[in-house]
């Protein structure tokens, strides 16, 4: 129960942690009260009550994209559930497999999300095989072509975002580069879906809910998009004394 | 004094912190017996949020009791006249 606390933003847990955690020690607390303190996060997170900070409305943008993610990813399983069509459940799984390359700026990807970058680059890696070993080599330049595309668009994102070295927004390009490679093959019904996803389908939903489980975590947290000016913008985000976010 | 509009849904629970802490200041703990005894089952959540909104409107005050639990008072702007009227 305690660690529910933990969902509160930094600035209220500087402020209320040690409270709350002495009021939960002196009255037994209800799984009502559980479900009360997740909604109090939400609140504390979307209402600021304590410190200055401000989320500009462009830092929910970033989550929102993560959040289309997961319900494209999950729209995509049901359609391959429901119908075992490999080509519109494709069209879903490229959108959204694009939707992810593009969902994530820069800044996010290095401070953040370099585990979780890594695993969607695992699974996809692992569709990736599955599906183009039968393939043609023109099947496999078009899809480089394309990855070249999106990686040099990442990259400048990445610029934009200011990650500090080549060698850390090289690391953003490379931990998108695979999810990219998924996307052509698919979005182009080039590739079928069956039956090796279905191999893997049990992969599938908990791998969209993870995607909507981080974009309701970014909504809520916001993260400097890539509309956003490259520099400064965090680093106003002073959410208590002598301490940024 | 409490703003509906800025308070939203808190604003019912934000007016019965002050009214319990009209008759002195209380412990969390006892804030929260006090609030839950007026309102039903109001949760720390709830509770936590209204007074976060409040004391940031100087309408409340952190305390301390003598054993150092941490506690509530009403504030500056919650002890002028309508401050607990809601």
């Amino acid at each position: 129960m305690k660690a529910l606390v933990r969902l509160y933003p930094r600035a209220w847990r500087d402020r209320y942690e040690a409270e709350v955690i002495d009021l939960l020690d002196q009255r037994r607390p209800s799984f009502r009260d559980a479900l009360d303190l997740v909604v109090g996060a939400v609140d504390a997170h979307l209402h600021p009550q304590v410190g200055s900070a401000v989320i500009p409305w462009t830092w929910r943008l970033p989550g929102l994209a993560v959040l289309a993610v997961g319900a494209t990813w999950i729209a995509a399983t049901v359609a391959v559930y429901a119908s075992g069509s490999s080509s519109l459940s494709g069209t879903f799984l490229g959108l959204s497999l694009l939707a992810m390359t593009v969902g994530l700026p820069g800044d996010y990807a290095i401070r953040r999300g370099r585990a979780i970058l890594a695993v969607v680059g695992l699974i996809a890696a692992g569709v990736v095989v599955a599906q183009i070993a039968p393939y043609p080599v023109a099947v496999v330049i078009a899809v480089a072509t394309v990855v070249l595309f999106l990686a040099g668009a990442l990259a400048l994102a990445a610029v934009r975002a200011e990650i500090g070295s080549t060698a850390r927004w090289a690391l953003v390009v490379g931990t998108t580069i695979v999810p990219a490679l998924a996307l052509i093959p698919f979005a182009l019904g080039l590739l079928a879906i069956d039956p090796p996803v279905l191999t893997i389908r049990w992969l599938l939903l908990p791998y969209g809910a993870a995607w909507i489980l981080l974009g309701l975590r970014l909504v809520v947290r916001g993260s400097q998009s890539i509309v956003d000016p490259p520099t400064g913008v965090e680093t106003a985000l002073v959410t208590a004394p002598g301490r940024s976010a | 004094m409490i703003d509906a509009r800025r308070f939203g849904r808190f604003a019912e629970p934000a007016r019965l912190v002050l009214v319990a802490l009209r008759d002195g200041p209380r412990t969390v703990a006892l804030l929260f017996d006090d609030v839950r005894s007026l309102d039903g089952p109001v949760g720390p959540g709830t509770l936590y949020a209204a007074i976060a909104r409040l004391e940031r409107r100087g309408l409340i005050e952190a305390a301390r009791n003598g054993e150092g639990r941490p506690g509530y008072r009403l504030g500056e702007a919650g002890t002028a006249p309508g401050g607990t009227q809601g």
